[in-house]
């Protein structure tokens, strides 16, 4: 029996892929394409956050219990001397600077690296790092020995020379640093020169961010990164340190474990309440949570791209049932199993289904690499700035990826499948009753259809799932079904009339066309449906993004009211936490031509277990020059005059992620004491979706003691000339490093920000049109095969091969404009749903609705004529009909 | 031999090879369609399907060819419609060597000159009675709306279809369907009607109707028709009978209603 199936298998199915070896191709590709967008995009999600969970845990070493600041991004180094009882249990402790610096790169542009600050004389645990062999700019970064400290204590001594750091070998090499060159870093106060002291090896620490760093002693790193007398955090090593984490049962831990435990009561005890008691594990865990929305949303998106690539399996599975419907009512007559039959097109499935899928695991682990370059940005903007150079896999998303396209190739064939077994060997041989079956179930698929889109409507009404748009996405796949189940009784009323109107202007040529169309029912709404979603999907994407663009540019052009921007180059070039004296506002205020001038400062801090920017600002020049846009639709000038005391305002997303709102109590833990602010108002931002809360600048001075400014808003007084107020600028407050922008220029720095953004979702959208493209070439073959009788019958007649091409062109314009018009609607529909509830739940921003008009009119021509360009070897295959063999065959 | 009213003749030729082959002069007083020395071979093994035919039908004549299944009959059809093209030998039609022509040419004097019938009907499924006729019209002429209606409504009168325009194929029966398709074969007026086995699908009483109606255009048109079938009762109904047999004509008689 099994002999006998496998026979089959090679006769039946084998035989007939050979045969169809180009439609076999364009559903393995479509397969493959969508599997690969899958694995590449899950891949470089993966690498980013695994990345950050690598380079905590290499900068961590041994420590397995840690001191967070949450009210700030650091802590003062007086709490320190409460530590004073880890050493009598025995647990060894020291405290870090972990922060972003500035360097000047080997070709002049400024890098933003990582700085770590550690006290060269703590315990050898904490410095596990090791010194190249080379000494540095060079590939071979090799270990001089296993033992890390031992190798530490080779370069210690040159540490603790004036401004001397350690630095990274991937540092060293692109700056072509060695033991005792020296390289400039850029401070707010101005450049500063550093010497190398030795380059680590790329085991250790020296191997976190990618060796895209430095180490200094404590004291150095303090001057550098502005945190005089403060620290990052405290890293300690309780027991052996790394696996003691207190939720060990293990007997052999288990003291370890008690002490584990006493020693995080006891901090929890001593320590104010704004210091987390957390281990590295935590920062890596709120760095998931801090992304996870931007990853789903990315994740969503290749999912319609494998939905498309379903519609090409079941496409290609239905035609393959259907065209050997006779061969299988011989089979059948002949005394051939039921489950026989099932057997051999779900081998064929399996087959078809399995190549696909083996490619498409192929080739997403090579598009993984350039899906990681277009993530990577918007990660280490928004996000965290680690290194993102190379992917790195885990074997388990392959077969995730393997998993899910199988699966999907299975339920998209199931249908057909069971269609194979459920004829009758008489009613086999009959093409005509599926067709007739499917205009039979056409209505009853509009009346699904439509309880979808109702079902999508109510979907879209609510709100998030434990901060995850479910609703939404589920809204989202309830449009695809119920558009896609219209589509039948749509064509099957507009195709007649769209071959009478065709026979009116194109003659046979047109009329056949349309009413092979409407005579092959099955392929035809498939083919239209699975274009229509990749269509819907490119449209309600650049819908979405135009949104954003237009949302984002007008908020800068409103909400930016200041002439000039001053910050220090250090945060131009990305450090954030770079600042500038406060003295500059005075500076600035005090130049010839400017009103008023505004300083800010932002940190970030971890609000009810996750970050948000705290940050500052002088509402009373605010009241009078600024515009910030209220949700209330309160004016700037009134609600920043209602700003003082214990008031803040905070941004959208912030309110929405945090279910706030005006009137509600904000309590920030500062110093140990909770202080509360009223939310006076929410306001319109779209810099960052962890979310601001801005309190008055001198509650902030007072409440932690920083008077320093992240940035400068300089209003000129009417008929002030810009560039002459700049250039006084520039020469007052010549002694920082300084980055002075127009409100122009700023403008078009946020739209480079949000171009690369959106690289990623261009790039998927792309390949959604092209996986739909290859649906049309496959239905269009379909077609053309199934409608080899027609042509013959044509040819008979005296229609030429260019006539019998014109109809596979019209064909494909046919389908194209169909799918096209389908996926405008269905477009619509997708981009309200992307734009205000999945959007809107995933990252709390209000989005104006913008349509693109001359990017969709563009799309529109280009898919059609992509689609009929698709028609060209469906069109050959046509135009070789030979007349006599067909109807000799038939 | 020429015989009264009948314009038939027999040209007995010598083949090449050991078979011998009958040239054969088809009805009318002008040639329509020549084949000299034609001959067809298919495939690696070289199969002989036609051998050194000759065949002569002039203007007006209604030939039949019968023969076994596989003895070269539909090969011969295909050959005079220029749907194929033989291996050696000349195909004249109307004057012109067909046999010189590119496949753009062979198919444009196809479309205006020769109209096929087919055992099983071939209409379009998905297209009404009035599209299926009109198509050889909308293919190969660029008469106006208004005009082509006329030609196909008219046609349709003729075999008896003008109250079924608007119907598909599957709505009739199979008599039906064969009329139909004589009126799309017909439509274009081309000069040669190729009818191969028309009533092989049909019943009795529809397979008579249908050879009525093709006896009836010869008759009253001066349709000139070539007709392949199995049927003695079809193979009776031209004015000429050419038997073939393993690719090559053996035989040809003068039918009784062929004649005066």
């Amino acid at each position: 029996m099994v002999g006998f199936s496998l026979r089959l298998f090679k006769n039946f199915v084998l035989r007939d892929i050979r045969r169809n070896l180009v439609r076999t191709f364009l559903t393995v590709a479509g397969i493959a394409l969508g599997v690969a967008v899958f694995l590449a995009i899950s891949i470089a999600n993966d690498t980013a956050l695994a990345r950050f969970r690598q380079t905590v845990a290499q900068v961590a070493g041994k420590a397995n219990l840690e001191l967070l600041p949450l009210s700030a991004g650091s802590m003062d180094e007086g709490l320190l001397e409460d530590l004073s009882f880890l050493g009598g249990v025995g647990v060894k402790w020291t405290s870090i600077i972990d922060e972003h610096l500035v360097v000047k790169g080997a070709s002049g542009q400024d890098e933003v690296i990582q700085i770590i600050g550690i006290d060269m004389l703590a315990d050898p645990e904490f410095k596990r790092y090791e010194e190249s062999d080379d000494g540095g700019s060079g590939d071979a970064a090799a270990s001089t020995s296993g033992d890390a400290s031992g190798s530490a204590s080779a370069v210690e001594s040159s540490v603790f020379a004036p401004d001397s750091v350690l630095v990274g070998a991937s540092l060293a090499e692109r700056l072509h640093l060695k033991k005792g060159s020296t390289f400039t870093c850029l401070l707010p106060e101005g450049e500063r020169i550093l010497n190398v002291a030795g380059v680590m090896s790329k085991s250790g620490l020296g191997g976190a961010y990618s060796g895209n760093l430095i180490v200094a002693d404590m004291p150095l790193a303090q001057v550098l990164t502005g945190l005089e007398g403060r620290v990052s955090r405290v890293d300690m090593i309780v027991g052996s340190g790394k696996e003691n984490t207190g939720d060990s049962d293990s007997g052999s831990r288990s003291d370890d474990d008690q002490v584990y435990r006493a020693v995080s009561e006891k901090l929890r005890q001593i320590m104010p309440s704004d210091i987390m008691i957390g281990t590295p594990e935590t920062r890596s865990n709120q760095a998931e949570k801090m992304t996870r929305s931007f990853e789903y949303n990315l994740l969503a998106l290749t999912l319609i791209a494998l939905m498309v690539g379903m519609f090409l399996i079941y496409n290609t599975m239905t035609i393959t049932v259907l065209r050997r419907r006779p061969e299988i009512g011989v089979m059948r007559a002949l005394g051939v199993k039921r489950s026989t039959i099932l057997n051999m097109f779900l081998w064929e499935t399996i087959f078809i289904g399995g190549l696909g899928t083996t490619c498409g695991v192929v080739l997403g682990g090579f598009l993984a690499q350039g899906a990681l370059a277009a993530v990577a940005q918007t990660f280490q903007y928004f996000y965290f700035k680690v290194p993102l150079e190379k992917v790195s896999p885990a074997p388990e998303q392959y077969l995730l990826a393997a998993a899910i396209g199988m699966g999907l190739t299975l339920t998209a064939a199931l249908p057909p499948l069971l269609e194979s077994t459920t004829v009758a060997p008489a009613e086999a041989t009959k093409r005509a009753s599926f067709e007739s079956r499917l205009r039979f179930m056409a209505l009853p698929l509009f009346i699904m259809g439509l309880v979808c889109l109702a079902l999508c409507y109510l979907s879209s009404l609510q709100g998030p799932v434990l901060d995850f748009p479910f609703f939404g996405y589920l809204a989202a796949l309830l449009a695809i079904v119920g558009a896609s189940l219209l589509m039948p009784l749509a064509l099957s009323r507009l195709l007649p009339g769209l071959s009478r109107l065709l026979g009116h202007f194109m003659g046979a040529k047109g009329r056949v066309a349309a009413s092979s169309l409407s005579g092959t029912l099955s392929r035809t709404a498939v083919a239209c449906a699975s274009l229509m979603i990749g269509i819907a999907m490119m449209i309600s994407l650049a819908i979405m993004i135009s949104s954003f663009r237009k949302t984002v540019t007008q908020w800068i052009d409103q909400s930016f009211q200041a002439d000039l921007w001053m910050q220090s180059q250090a945060r131009a070039a990305g450090n954030k936490g770079a600042r500038l004296p406060e003295s500059v506002v005075k500076e600035c205020a005090a130049v010839k031509g400017v009103a008023a001038a505004e300083g800010f400062v932002d940190r970030r801090i971890i609000y009810e277990g996750m970050p948000v920017f705290l940050a500052a600002a002088d509402f009373d020049v605010l009241a009078k020059y600024g515009n910030q846009l209220f949700l209330s639709g309160e004016t700037n000038e009134a609600v920043c005059n209602r700003m003082s005391g214990s008031r803040a305002i905070i941004s959208e997303p912030f309110a929405v992620r945090r279910k706030l709102k005006k009137g509600d109590v904000l309590k920030l833990d500062v110093g140990g004491v909770s202080e509360t602010f009223t939310v006076e108002d929410i306001y319109y931002d779209y810099a960052s979706d962890l979310g601001y809360i801005i309190i008055p600048r001198d509650v902030y001075k007072n409440l932690y003691k920083d008077s320093t400014v992240s940035n400068v808003a300089i209003y000129l007084q009417p008929g002030a000339d810009l560039a002459a107020v700049k250039s006084e600028l520039m020469s007052r407050l010549s002694g920082a490093r300084l980055a002075i922008n127009s409100t122009m220029e700023l403008r078009k720095q946020a739209i480079v920000i949000f171009d690369r953004t959106f690289a990623i979702t261009y790039a998927l959208h792309t390949i959604a049109v092209i996986v739909s493209m290859l649906s049309v070439m496959n239905a269009l073959f379909a077609l053309t095969i199934e409608s080899k009788r027609e042509f013959a019958i044509l040819r008979y007649l005296g229609a030429g091969r260019s006539q019998l091409a014109a109809i596979v062109y019209t064909q494909a314009a046919i389908l194209a404009t169909v799918g096209n018009i389908g996926g405008l609607g269905l477009g619509y529909i997708l981009s309200l749903l992307l734009t205000h509830v999945i959007n809107k739940q995933s990252f709390g921003w209000s989005v104006q609705y913008s349509i693109p008009y001359d990017f969709i009119v563009q799309s529109s021509i280009l898919v059609v004529a992509t689609a009929v360009a698709s028609a060209c070897l469906p069109a050959r295959l046509a135009a070789s009909t030979l007349a006599p063999a067909v109807i000799r065959d038939e | 031999m020429v015989l009264p009213g009948l314009n038939a003749a027999i040209l007995l030729t010598r083949a090449s090879s050991n078979v011998c082959s009958l040239g054969v002069i088809v009805s009318g007083n002008e040639n329509l369609l020549e084949l000299k020395d034609v001959a067809k071979t298919y495939g690696e093994h070289q199969v002989q399907a036609l051998k050194h035919v000759n065949l002569v039908v002039r203007k007006g004549s209604f030939a039949c060819l019968m023969g076994q299944s596989g003895c070269g009959k539909s090969t011969l059809l295909n050959i005079i419609a220029g749907l194929d093209s033989p291996s050696s030998g000349s195909v004249v039609f109307d004057g012109i060597d067909m046999s010189a022509l590119k496949d753009e040419e062979v198919t444009r004097i196809r479309g205006e000159k020769i109209g096929f019938v087919f055992q099983f009907f071939n209409l379009l499924s998905t297209l009404t009675v009035e599209e299926n006729v009109s198509l050889p019209l909308e293919l190969t002429t660029n008469l106006s709306h208004k005009a082509r209606r006329a030609k196909v409504l008219e046609m349709l009168e003729r075999v008896g279809m003008q109250n079924r325009i608007d119907f598909f194929p599957a709505q009739l029966s199979g008599g039906e369907m064969q009329r139909v398709a004589i009126a799309r074969a017909l439509v274009h007026s081309p000069r040669l009607l190729v009818a191969d086995e028309p009533t092989g699908n049909l019943d009795s009483a529809n397979g008579t109707m249908v050879l009525d109606l093709l006896k009836e255009l010869n008759s009253d048109l001066g349709q000139t028709i070539v007709m392949a079938t199995h049927s003695q009762e079809a193979g009776s109904c031209g004015d000429s009978l050419i038997l073939m047999k393993d690719g090559a004509i053996v035989s040809q008689s003068i039918s009784r209603a062929g004649s005066d």
